[in-house]
């Protein structure tokens, strides 16, 4: 009989798996985007039942806030939202199918053959202290390194949109 | 408390629907969204590994958080380059934009 924590992560798992699905095969984008918050979300809870609380709500705060939204304004610069034209799907999607799950099977075959390590149970009093000493401490260089790299990346992001005037 | 074998099941699904994603869809924009999926797949097994390999230090957590960072940067440059595509091109989709150099 599964517990009521094992239960929950099957939910969230199953809504999960449903909106991934919606976001691959939506015909509307804009639908499609909401779909993927719909995913983040249920992700972000499936952190929060792992006993990762800080790493469930930075993915609130990064994906469903900035990310999705991002995708949004994209989709809204780009495409006729109103209109869906043509076919969402290319037209090779036939091959992509057996590929997509002869991966899957894979993945799941082999990882089915090793008994992994029980999971233990978390310590008390949340995981953001531990989280955060970590960062200033033991991953110091590359916690410096990927503010760098935001920042380069974000720098590159405005150049590349801009309106080029002529 | 939950098996890893179950968080490795559902990394392993959300990889392959992403990994459809990205082989199947039409619009870059699409395309980004899956990648997107594949990267939480891997988050998924981060978070979950780290409460059997590394209870104390939260390791698999902190990479969890680095793969965001990355991920943010990522979607920021590619939707900018999906931008400035449709700018010249009027058209993101990708079976019609497949020249690097016009």
């Amino acid at each position: 009989m599964p517990s009521v924590l094992q239960l929950v992560f099957l939910f969230f798992a199953a809504v999960t798996v449903v909106g991934a699905l919606a976001v691959v095969l939506v015909r509307n984008l804009f639908h499609a985007a909401l779909w993927l918050a719909v995913t983040f979300l249920s992700v972000a809870s499936l952190f929060i039942v792992l006993n990762a609380d800080f790493v469930g709500l930075s993915q609130v705060i990064v994906y469903v806030g900035a990310i999705s939204v991002l995708m949004l304004f994209a989709i809204m610069l780009t495409e006729d939202v109103v209109g869906a034209r043509g076919l969402s799907l290319r037209s090779a999607w036939p091959a992509a199918l057996p590929v997509a799950a002869g991966v899957c099977v894979v993945l799941v075959r082999w990882f089915a053959r090793y008994a992994w390590l029980p999971p233990q149970p978390p310590k008390p009093g949340g995981t953001a202290g531990t989280i955060g000493l970590a960062f200033i401490q033991k991953y110091l260089f590359a916690f410096e390194l990927a503010s760098v790299i935001l920042l380069a990346a974000l720098i590159g992001a405005i150049y590349l949109a801009k309106e080029e005037r002529s | 408390m939950i098996p890893a074998s179950w968080c490795v099941a559902l990394s392993a699904v959300l990889f392959s629907i992403g990994l459809f994603g990205v082989l199947a869809r039409r619009n870059a924009v699409a395309i980004l969204m899956s990648i997107e999926l594949m990267l939480n797949a891997a988050n998924i097994n981060f978070v979950a590994f780290s409460r059997s390999v590394s209870p104390g230090e939260l390791t698999g957590q902190i990479f969890a958080i680095f793969v965001m960072a990355i991920a943010a940067g990522e979607a920021a440059v590619g939707l900018a380059i999906v931008i400035a595509l449709y700018r010249r091109r009027s058209n993101i989709t990708v079976d019609e934009v497949n020249v690097l150099k016009w």
